[in-house]
């Protein structure tokens, strides 16, 4: 027992050495420990076991597959006015795919914007998680106050994120039916390797929608070269046969 | 000098169990003297403190009272472990291993390397018997030859005593007698030799005193001509003395 | 020492289950690849942080499982009187053992880490040397929690008290940014309470510090310097205490 009661004592001169020479482990933010009353047993493992962004990968998983698929928010046997959009899955209201940015309507994919500030508390680098939803919810799902609410939450962990920034200016721009000064801001992100497809698709329809083919051709081009998701490799090859370039 | 000596060695076992303490005795009050170059076996019935004896001359126990010296020194001295062979009831290798592999990781304990420890291999398996199988996994072998590999650890160093607990414990008689014809050549080598073993006769054949332990003490040490009559007898006379009376009675 | 570090390398090589830990870890990989998938654009992303996080795990797995039981086990078949009755230190004994244990998890966290270089290339991950210290940070949580749960079989003599002690403290050992925030919030009103938690955040490792692969890929402006020199020694300083106590404990014991 003396030996271990020694151990004891030694470790605990280790740690206090280490807390006065400032070098211990980072602090965590009572946010970031909060558990998701959804993944609460999973969270609570993965931080048990060392594995914090991990959480945030399966949170990303989640949140795609979540997005990918179709909805199960609503009551059996509902109809919930919805039919097939552009981007593969089902959108709400009249749909004029001539008019993209006038449309989309509805509060559908509730948990999108939780979601993704969920993968912010978890990784609060991972910015791939809040742009891509902020782009679901201000070009897709037309809910820009929510876009912007998922923005703000990464610019709070993150002030430097100049993604943030320009999204934000983006889905303003959005927001009063400017899809030429859209495109403008968001060329730029095409050059983030990490510029999700979804962005990447909503660019390559607005170039498409104001005349731009070659660019439209090029990025489409790229999509269906490049993307890993099935439905977005669909889409670009349909779209470049409607283009004359398929 | 004593090969192995024991000057008034107790050796206490305690233990605790939900604040109950057990006290037993391993051996008590122990005197013995093994002479160098003479093979010295220890009888006794199970418990009886044989083990005890071993792991005291070895060093894997101390003891509570007294004295052990080999050659002079203590125990645990390097200079004292490097001078013992030391063949365990049973040993245990890994089945996966060879005895080559096994010898060339014990002789390299023992501080033998290079050509002199590859020479010294192949001497002591030609000399157990081993050098057909040097290269099998000894998952394929039978306790005899398992037997002779831990003999085969016990002397590849050369050491001046070695000590033997049951080695000849479940052999059949061939490979009884082959280790007995081994140790006896050993001994003419001038190695002092430890035994024990339950296997009376063979003690007979093999030493030239044997002591009897009882009870954790050192009921008698006996002499080669002292059992000419048979050693059983004066065995069983000294460990239950009161069953001679009843027959007497 | 060094011919009972080999020695166990060498057993460990010639033992089925490193060979058969070896294909699992090749399964895993091929399931993070798989989990990759569903990530889409962030594949590789998924794909670095599964592989690391199994390596690390595959990786304590086989090291905390040979240190909870080598010792014991070969006390148990007396295998040790073979060794203990030569000319070898008790302590050398328990170092070299334990040098074996790192050497053999050790060789396999970087088989492993080969496999999944190879595959993250090939998705077209751009190679970066956060990636060796996110495997030494790995390396470092295995030799701590390793060295500890090698004194906690020797203390307990109990294979099954030292894999669930050690695993318990390994996760407490994650938990600790947390823990002393939770100290720090609540201490003041329910200090009774957090008493036992505040002692407990003072003893166990700090594991924390050697996430290292949560701060791949972060941006240059959220990083923070990570002090690694201070923190290897952290950890060798950790690991020679339970390592020296273990000595201590074994030169000790009677067989």
């Amino acid at each position: 027992m003396r030996l271990l009661a020694a151990g004891l004592a030694l470790c605990a001169l280790l740690n206090a050495v280490l807390a006065v020479s400032r070098r211990q482990a980072p602090a965590v933010d009572e946010v970031g420990i909060r558990l998701d009353e959804r993944g609460a047993l999973e969270s609570a493992a993965l931080f048990g076991v060392g594995m914090r962004r991990l959480a945030s990968d399966l949170g990303i998983i989640r949140m795609l597959l979540y997005y990918g698929g179709e909805e199960d928010d609503l009551p059996v046997g509902q109809d919930d006015g919805s039919h097939d959009g552009h981007e593969g899955h089902r959108h709400y209201g009249s749909f004029d795919p001539e008019h993209p940015e006038r449309h989309y309507g509805g509060g559908r994919y509730q948990r999108l914007g939780p979601m993704a500030m969920r993968i912010l508390d978890l990784d609060p680098s991972f910015s791939y998680a809040a742009l891509f939803a902020a782009g679901a919810l201000a070009f897709n799902l037309n809910r820009p106050d929510e876009a912007l609410g998922v923005i703000d939450y990464g610019l709070k962990r993150d002030p430097k994120n100049l993604q943030y920034q320009r999204y934000a200016a983006a889905v303003g721009c959005h927001r009063r039916g400017n899809p030429e000064e859209v495109i403008r801001i968001m060329e730029p992100v095409l050059l983030d390797p990490d510029c999700p497809t979804m962005i990447k698709n909503l660019l390559a329809f607005l170039y498409y929608r104001s005349g731009k083919k070659d660019k439209a051709v090029r990025l489409y081009t790229d999509i269906y070269e490049n993307t890993r998701d099935q439905g977005y490799r669909d889409l670009a090859r349909r779209m470049l046969g409607r283009l004359g370039a398929g | 000098m004593s090969a192995l000596s024991f000057k008034g060695v107790s050796k206490t076992y305690v233990s605790s169990h939900l604040g109950r303490k057990t006290v037993s005795r391993g051996v008590s009050d122990m005197d013995l003297e093994v002479r160098p170059g003479e093979v010295f076996g220890l009888l006794g019935l199970n418990g009886s403190g044989k083990t005890t004896t071993f792991k005291l001359a070895l060093g894997l126990l101390s003891p509570t009272a007294g004295e052990v010296r080999v050659m002079g020194l203590e125990p645990r001295d390097p200079k004292a472990l490097a001078a013992i062979g030391f063949l365990p009831e049973l040993p245990y290798f890994h089945g996966f291993m060879t005895p080559a592999e096994s010898l060339r990781f014990y002789g390299r304990l023992s501080g033998l390397a290079g050509a002199e420890l590859e020479g010294r291999m192949a001497k002591t398996m030609e000399r157990v018997g081993l050098s057909r199988w040097a290269l099998r996994p000894m998952r394929e072998f039978s306790k005899g030859m398992v037997q002779r590999v831990g003999l085969a650890q016990a002397i590849l160093h050369d050491p001046a005593l070695i000590i033997l607990d049951e080695p000849v414990s479940g052999l059949d008689p061939l490979a009884i007698k082959d280790f007995r014809d081994l140790l006896q050549s050993l001994n003419g080598q001038g190695k002092t030799i430890v035994v024990s073993s339950h296997s009376i006769s063979e003690l007979e054949k093999l030493c030239h005193r044997v002591g009897i332990l009882k009870e954790g003490r050192l009921a008698r040490v006996l002499e080669q001509k002292e059992w000419s009559k048979g050693l059983e007898a004066l065995f069983v006379d000294t460990v239950r003395p009161e069953r001679l009376r009843e027959g007497r009675g | 020492m060094i011919v009972l570090a080999l020695n166990h390398w060498q057993e460990n090589l010639r033992n089925r289950f490193f060979i058969l830990a070896l294909v699992f870890s090749g399964a895993v990989l091929y399931l993070s690849m798989l989990m990759g998938l569903l990530a889409t654009d962030q594949e590789v992303r998924v794909l670095l942080d599964f592989g690391l996080s199994f390596i690390e795990l595959l990786g304590l797995a086989g090291a905390v499982y040979a240190a909870s039981t080598v010792l014991l086990r070969e006390m148990e078949t007396k295998t040790v009187y073979m060794v203990l009755t030569r000319p070898v230190r008790r302590s050398h004994y328990v170092l070299g053992r334990f040098a074996g244990i790192m050497l053999s998890a050790g060789a396999a966290m970087l088989i492993m880490s080969a496999a999944h270089l190879m595959i993250l290339m090939l998705k077209g991950w751009a190679w970066t040397p956060l990636y060796l210290w996110a495997l030494l940070g790995a390396f470092l949580k295995v030799l701590v929690t390793a060295s500890l749960a090698l004194f906690l079989a020797l203390f307990s003599t109990s294979v099954l008290s030292s894999l669930t002690i050690t695993m318990v403290l390994w996760s407490l050992g994650h938990f600790l940014p947390e823990i002393r925030l939770m100290a720090r919030r609540y201490g003041h009103d329910s200090s009774l309470l957090m008493a036992p938690l505040n002692a407990i955040s003072w003893v166990i490792p700090d594991l924390q510090l050697f996430n290292l692969r949560d701060r791949l890929d972060v941006p240059a402006h959220l990083a923070v310097s990570v002090p690694v020199g201070s923190w290897i020694l952290y950890a060798a300083a950790y690991c020679a205490v339970w390592l020296t106590l273990s000595a201590l404990l074994f030169r000790r014991k009677e067989f």
